[in-house]
C-alpha cells in the first residue's frame, strides 16, 4: 500500500472511533434525558414521557407534569452540564492543568456574590425578581471574567498568572459574599445559602431560552480554535512554533468560557465538580482531538448533571435536593474509575 | 534564504545573544555548533520569532518571509494524540475544520521519510525517544516548509537512524531548495550533513567556514576548552577525536 492510503486507513479508523464515542454520549445523554423526565414524585415511563413529548399523553396531568414541571428542569440541566462541562474542558487545555475547572477562574465566587447582593441590597433594576437575582449574578461574574483577562493580558496570557488572579479573584468575592451574608437578614441569608448549593428548580423557558443561545455562541467560536487549542497540547514552545500563537489564543478562549460559566452559574447557582470531571470523562473517551473533545465534554457535563438531577428526586422520595450537593456524589465514582483505569494506558 | 544580521536577544536581563550576523542560502545546510548555554537554541527561537530580538532578521528569497519549520529540542509528547495528529498538527495554518485530502498525503510522505508510517495510530505518548524525535521532525516536513530549523535533531538517535535522518535532509533541502540551519552536538555528523559550520561561544560567533577550515584544534579548544586530534577520514571530511578537557582553560573562563 502507498503511504497516503495507508494513512488515510488509519485516519478513518481514528475518525470512526472518534465518533462512535461521540454518538454513544449522545445516546447516553438521551436516555438519561427521558429518565430523568419520569422521575419524581410521579413515576412515568419512557414510553409515557415520549407519549407526553409527542403531545399524544392520555392524561392531561401527565402532558402538564412533563412540559411544564420537568422539561424546562431537565432542559436546563442538559444546558448546564454541557456547558461547565465545555468549559471545563477549555479550561484545562489552556491552563495545561488537569486540576483546573471553571471554578478555577474564580467567576463561580463571583457569580455568588452578585446573587446575594441582588437578594440584600434592593438594586434599581428594570428587572424584578429571580431575574433580577439573574442578571445581577452574570454582570458580577462578566466583570470578573474582564478583570481576570486584564491581569492575564498585562502578563502574555500565561497559565501561571491566570490560575493565580482567578484565585485572587475567587478569594475576594469569597471574602464580600461572607460580609454580606453577616449582615444579611435571616430570611435573606437563608435564600443566599440556597442560591449558593446550586439548583436546577429555578428554571423556565426564557432562562433556558438565554442559555441555549449563550451555547450555541459559545461552542462554534471554540471550536473555530479547535487545532490550535490541540497544538497548545505540545507545550507552549511548540505550539508558538506551528503559528498557534499561545497567548492570544488562552486569552480569547477564555473570554468564550468566562462568559458560559457566567451564564452557567447565574441561571443554576454554584453547581460544582461537573466542570473538572466531565472534561476527563471525555478525554477518556476521545483523547485530545479538541474538534471532538470539547463537544463530547459538553455530553459528558450534561450526563454527570443529569444523573445527578435524576439523584437528587430518587434519593429522598417526594423531595428535591438541591442538584449542587449532588453532583460531586455522583461525579466522585466516576473521577475514581478513571484514576483506577489510567495506569492500564489510554488509547486516542 | 535564512539572513540574520547583527542580532542581539537580551533575556532576563541578560545578553544571550550578540551581534551575531549569518546567512543560510537554499539548498544550503548550516550547522550551529557550540557549548552547552552558548545560545544555540535562543539563536533558532530569535529567527523563528518567538523571543524578541533586536537586529535584522530577513526569511524567504526576497527577505519578505516564507514558510518556516522550527523543530524545537525537547521531544516530550503529550497523552492522547495519535502520532498522525502530532503530524497532521504540522500543517496548523493550513488545516481547515476538517481534515483534507492533501493534509492527508503531506502527512503520510513525512511519516514515510522518517520511517513511522506503520506506527501511525499509535498513541504519541507511548512511542520511544528517539521515534518521538522523529516524529517531531515528521510533524515539520509535514508543513511543506522553504526554510527549517532544527535543534539537535539527531540527539536521540540511534547510529542507523542518525545516518539515515542526515540522508533525508540532504536529499530534501537538495531537492527542495530549503534553507536548513540546525544544532548539533557531533561534530561529525556535522562535518558530514553541512555544508558549512558556524561556532557560537557565549552568545557570539566564533568562526565560520567549511567543516575542513573550521575543525581545527585551536578552535575546537577556544570553543569546548577541550584538546581533540583531527584525523582524516575516508572522504575527506575530519574527524574529530575528543581527548581530554583543558584543565587550565576551563578554569580561567
Ligand atoms: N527564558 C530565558 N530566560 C533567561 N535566560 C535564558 C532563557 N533561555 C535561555 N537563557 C539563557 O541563555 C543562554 C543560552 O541558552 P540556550 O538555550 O540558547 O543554550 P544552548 O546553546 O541551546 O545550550 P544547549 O546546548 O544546552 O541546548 C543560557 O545561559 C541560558 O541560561
Ligand atoms: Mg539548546
Amino acid at each position: 500500500m502507498s503511504p497516503a492510503a495507508t494513512v488515510e486507513g488509519v485516519w478513518r479508523a481514528l475518525l470512526g472511533r472518534r465518533v462512535a464515542a461521540l454518538a454513544l454520549g449522545l445516546a447516553a445523554v438521551a436516555l438519561l434525558f427521558v429518565i430523568d423526565l419520569g422521575t419524581g414524585p410521579a413515576r412515568l415511563s419512557p414510553g409515557e414521557v415520549a407519549a407526553a413529548l409527542l403531545g399524544r399523553a392520555f392524561e392531561p396531568t401527565t402532558s402538564a407534569i412533563v412540559w411544564s414541571i420537568r422539561l424546562p428542569m431537565a432542559v436546563l440541566g442538559l444546558l448546564v452540564g454541557a456547558a461547565l462541562g465545555l468549559s471545563g474542558a477549555v479550561v484545562q487545555t489552556v491552563l495545561a492543568n488537569p486540576l483546573a475547572s471553571p471554578y478555577t477562574l474564580g467567576l463561580a465566587g463571583a457569580a455568588g456574590f452578585g446573587a446575594a447582593l441582588a437578594i440584600v441590597l434592593d438594586l434599581p433594576l428594570p428587572v424584578a425578581g429571580e431575574l433580577r437575582i439573574v442578571l445581577v449574578a452574570f454582570l458580577v461574574a462578566l466583570f470578573a471574567a474582564g478583570l481576570l483577562l486584564l491581569l492575564g493580558r498585562l502578563r502574555d496570557g500565561r497559565p501561571e498568572v491566570i490560575v493565580l488572579a482567578g484565585l485572587a479573584i475567587l478569594f475576594l468575592f469569597q471574602a464580600l459574599l461572607s460580609l454580606l451574608q453577616y449582615l444579611a437578614t435571616p430570611e435573606a441569608l437563608a435564600q443566599i445559602v440556597f442560591w449558593l448549593f446550586g439548583s436546577l428548580a429555578r428554571a423556565s423557558w426564557s432562562k433556558n431560552a438565554l442559555l441555549a443561545v449563550a451555547l450555541s455562541v459559545a461552542l462554534p467560536a471554540l471550536l473555530r480554535l479547535a487545532w490550535r487549542l490541540s497544538a497548545l497540547r505540545l507545550g507552549e514552545e511548540r505550539a508558538a512554533a506551528l503559528g498557534a500563537r499561545p497567548g492570544a489564543l488562552r486569552l480569547e478562549a477564555l473570554a468564550w468560557v468566562s462568559f458560559l460559566t457566567a451564564a452557567a452559574v447565574a441561571f443554576a447557582g454554584t453547581i460544582g465538580f461537573v466542570g473538572l470531571v466531565a472534561p476527563h470523562l471525555a478525554r477518556a473517551l476521545v483523547g485530545e482531538d479538541q474538534r471532538f473533545l470539547l463537544p463530547t465534554a459538553a455530553l459528558a457535563g450534561a450526563f454527570l448533571l443529569l444523573a445527578a438531577s435524576i439523584a437528587s428526586r430518587a434519593i429522598v422520595p417526594g423531595s428535591i435536593l438541591p442538584i449542587g450537593i449532588l453532583t460531586a456524589l455522583v461525579g466522585v465514582p466516576f473521577l475514581l474509575g478513571l484514576v483506577l483505569r489510567r495506569p492500564s494506558g489510554s488509547r486516542p | 534564504m535564512i539572513r540574520v544580521e547583527n542580532l542581539r536577544v537580551v533575556l532576563a536581563g541578560r545578553p544571550v545573544l550578540e551581534g551575531v550576523s549569518l546567512t543560510v542560502e537554499a539548498g544550503e545546510i548550516v550547522a550551529l555548533l557550540g557549548p552547552n548555554g552558548a545560545g544555540k537554541s535562543t539563536l533558532l527561537r530569535a529567527v523563528a520569532g518567538l523571543v524578541p530580538s533586536r537586529g535584522r532578521i530577513a526569511l524567504g528569497p526576497d527577505g519578505q518571509g516564507c514558510r518556516l519549520a522550527f523543530v524545537p529540542q525537547e521531544t516530550a509528547a503529550p497523552r492522547g494524540l495519535s502520532l498522525l495528529e502530532i503530524v497532521l498538527l504540522g500543517r496548523l495554518g493550513r488545516l481547515g475544520f476538517a481534515v483534507g485530502p492533501a493534509d492527508l498525503e503531506a502527512a503520510g510522505r513525512a511519516l514515510a521519510a522518517v520511517g513511522l508510517e506503520p506506527l501511525a495510530g499509535r498513541e504519541a505518548a507511548t512511542l520511544s525517544g528517539g521515534q518521538r524525535q522523529m516524529a517531531y521532525l515528521a510533524q515539520a516536513l509535514a508543513a511543506e516548509p522553504e526554510a527549517m530549523l532544527l535543534d539537535e535533531p539527531l540527539s536521540a538517535l540511534d547510529l542507523r537512524h542518525a545516518l539515515e535522518v542526515a540522508e533525508l535532509l540532504r536529499r530534501l533541502v537538495r531537492e527542495r531548495r530549503l534553507a536548513c540551519l540546525l544544532v548539533l552536538h557531533d561534530l561529525n555528523a556535522a562535518a558530514r550533513m553541512a555544508d558549512r559550520l558556524v561556532l557560537l561561544r557565549d552568545g557570539r560567533i566564533l568562526a565560520e567556514g567549511p567543516a575542513a577550515s573550521i575543525l581545527r584544534p585551536h578552535n575546537l579548544a577556544a570553543l569546548y576548552g577541550i584538546e581533540a586530534a583531527l584525523l582524516d577520514g575516508p572522504d575527506g571530511a575530519p574527524v574529530v577525536l575528543p581527548l581530554r578537557p583543558l584543565g587550565a582553560g576551563r578554569e580561567a573562563a
